[in-house]
């Protein structure tokens, strides 16, 4: 077979037509890797065109992609305090302590969603307007990183349901405690979040930019569920549908991801016409021939242990398990394989190397 | 008592009101405080403990029932000794340096807590040095290192390092921990998730 592109190889995997190869997936958050591709020194500056030019020469689809910012801790208008290191945002303080003090910022924010704008964006670390912070489109920028990237297909910016939106700004234990006391201002404030998000997506939606989109909200542990599949079914699935019909609708395929084990609601997910799972998270139980068999029309991306296997395992033991993958998933297509999340730093290289040049060879046979 | 049965039951639909109330109802009628607390109080957050073990029972549900254990702590907690309070233990618990995750580490306080323990919670991005000083000021038995990412969890070998030269068992947990990695490091224990927790902690006092 000839030589695919990038997005041929990654479409055709998801609709389970030929391949040349299995397509390769994955966020690269690990400095020395891209210094070893690149052969060159990462700073805060070079950082964005070295990152791009590791994954397009390594990979067919990536995500997440943005410049590593410098460590700092700042307030948002409303109080929040963020903590930011490198490629990551962490929410360290909210500005309320009690159910009453959530509820008065749950309506305050209700307002803000409704009021949305082109170019808005809403996750756990608040409103943002890409068009605000640059003189450039949101679909400028995708063009910017798309062409810095090459051919490797880029999934636009992540698409949150806003289940982990919510209790990660209320905070676990209050959002647990208001929603026994005020179910309605919590299921309220989920669905301006999703109604939010189908607004953002019809707005910046374009298949001839991007195949695929990838949407979130992490739901489980190692172990299971964090929620109930009663709260899941009444809260949030309805509303992961709301949010696939409308990628859908603009012929633009999607990937869920969540990590953990996910296997007790996996039946809600491809009833609410999810294509396809991320990470699969391998060591919490998620098994990619399981699944395969289960579901044979899903498809699986990720499924290479990024907690013990690749920052800690060998070579010998990586090369195993990404043919173990392929065998199990891999059948003709329906896995476009990665770690399970991400490339972080503590991943070694060489197995990392050894991950890509596996699936390249073993998937060619 | 019939009443220890209705504060268990009460705490394991997390009803905090009712808790209150039935403990208050029981100090009335003359039982004694400790008995609130282990034959109702912990008794009804050891079947949430299990609940959740089993996958009955999600994080909401444990939070829930451990505020209303609390509710009922409120009440009797006045009235128990110094003694019986520290009765089974102390507990030094923090997410370790670096990670700022705590969804983890707070529901084993919780469990912690409903089983009777008690807990010095250190919260998050914790140094080892943290941990020796209140390990020399507190004198716990055991000490719990949560870690949600691989690129902290390094930071449980520091720290369990620092502390080999203090009379205290530690445990670990969290996502990308496990057994074979707690081995490697020198930890007494492992745990998979906050039930077992509760349990590695049992175990390591009575070692």
């Amino acid at each position: 077979m000839k030589e695919m592109t990038a997005r041929e190889r990654v479409v055709n995997a998801m609709e389970f037509k030929p391949v040349d190869r299995i397509p390769l997936f994955d966020l690269v958050q690990n400095i020395p890797l891209i210094e070893y591709c690149t052969g060159e020194r990462l700073t805060l500056k070079n950082g964005l065109d070295l990152l791009c030019k590791t994954i397009s020469m390594k990979l067919d689809a990536t995500r997440g992609i943005a410049s590593p910012v410098e460590e700092k801790t700042f307030a948002d208008k409303d109080g929040f305090i963020y903590k930011q290191e490198w490629w990551t945002t962490w929410l360290v303080d909210r500005p309320y302590k009690d159910v009453q003090g959530l509820v008065n910022y749950i309506k305050k924010n209700i307002e803000e969603l409704e009021d949305y704008r082109p170019g808005d964006i809403w996750t756990f670390a608040g409103k943002a307007n890409v068009w605000g912070q640059s003189d450039k489109s949101p679909r400028e920028q995708f063009m910017e990183l798309q062409e810095k990237l090459g051919d490797t297909v880029l999934f636009p910016s992540e698409s949150p349901v806003g289940l982990d939106t919510a209790w990660i700004r209320a905070g676990m234990e209050l959002f647990s405690y208001a929603y026994v006391e005020d179910p309605d201002i919590i299921s309220s404030w989920l669905q301006a979040l999703a109604d939010f998000e189908v607004r953002r997506i019809h707005d910046v939606a374009d298949v001839d930019l991007s195949p695929v989109t990838l949407v979130y909200a992490d739901l489980a542990f190692k172990t299971g569920l964090m929620f109930s599949p009663k709260f899941l079914r009444k809260e949030f699935f309805p509303r992961l549908k709301q949010l696939v019909d409308a990628w859908h609708s603009h012929g633009i395929k999607v990937i869920y991801h969540s990590d953990g084990n996910l296997m007790e609601v996996m039946d809600d997910f491809v009833a609410a016409g999810v294509d396809g799972i991320n990470p699969v998270e391998t060591i919490a139980g998620m098994d990619i021939g399981v699944i395969r068999q289960r579901y044979p029309q899903l498809t699986m991306m990720g499924g290479i242990d990024c907690s013990q296997l690749l920052p800690y395992g060998t070579e010998e033991e990586v090369e195993a398990e990404v043919k173990k993958a392929i065998d199990q998933g891999f059948s003709g297509g329906g896995l476009l394989l990665g770690s399970t999340t991400e490339i972080h730093p503590d991943c070694k290289v060489e197995n990392v190397l050894k991950m890509w040049n596996v699936a390249t060879t073993y998937s060619r046979r | 008592m019939l009443v220890f049965q209705e504060i268990a039951e009460a705490v394991i639909c997390g009803n905090a009101k009712k808790v209150k109330e039935y403990a208050e109802r029981a100090l009335e009628d003359g039982a004694l405080p400790q008995s609130i607390v282990n034959e109702g109080l912990i008794a009804g957050m050891n079947v949430v403990g299990m609940k959740f073990k089993n996958n009955e029972v999600y994080v909401p549900e444990v939070l829930i029932s451990a505020r209303a254990m609390h509710a009922g702590m409120d009440v009797v907690k006045p009235l128990l000794s110094a003694s019986e309070l520290q009765d089974k233990g102390t507990v030094l618990i923090g997410t370790v340096k670096g990670d700022l995750h705590d969804i983890g580490k707070n529901l084993v306080r919780m469990m912690l807590e409903g089983a009777g323990y008690r807990v010095i919670d250190l919260g998050v991005d914790v140094a080892p040095e943290k941990f020796v000083q209140v390990v020399q000021e507190q004198k716990p038995q055991v000490v719990g290192l949560s870690a949600l990412l691989t690129t902290t969890m390094v930071n449980m070998r520091s720290t369990i390092e620092r502390l080999k030269s203090y009379p205290v068992k530690v445990m670990i947990g969290g996502a990308p921990v496990t057994q074979k990695f707690a081995d490697e490091i020198g930890a007494d224990a492992y745990a998979p998730d906050a039930a077992s927790a509760v349990e590695k902690a049992g175990q390591l006092l009575a070692s």
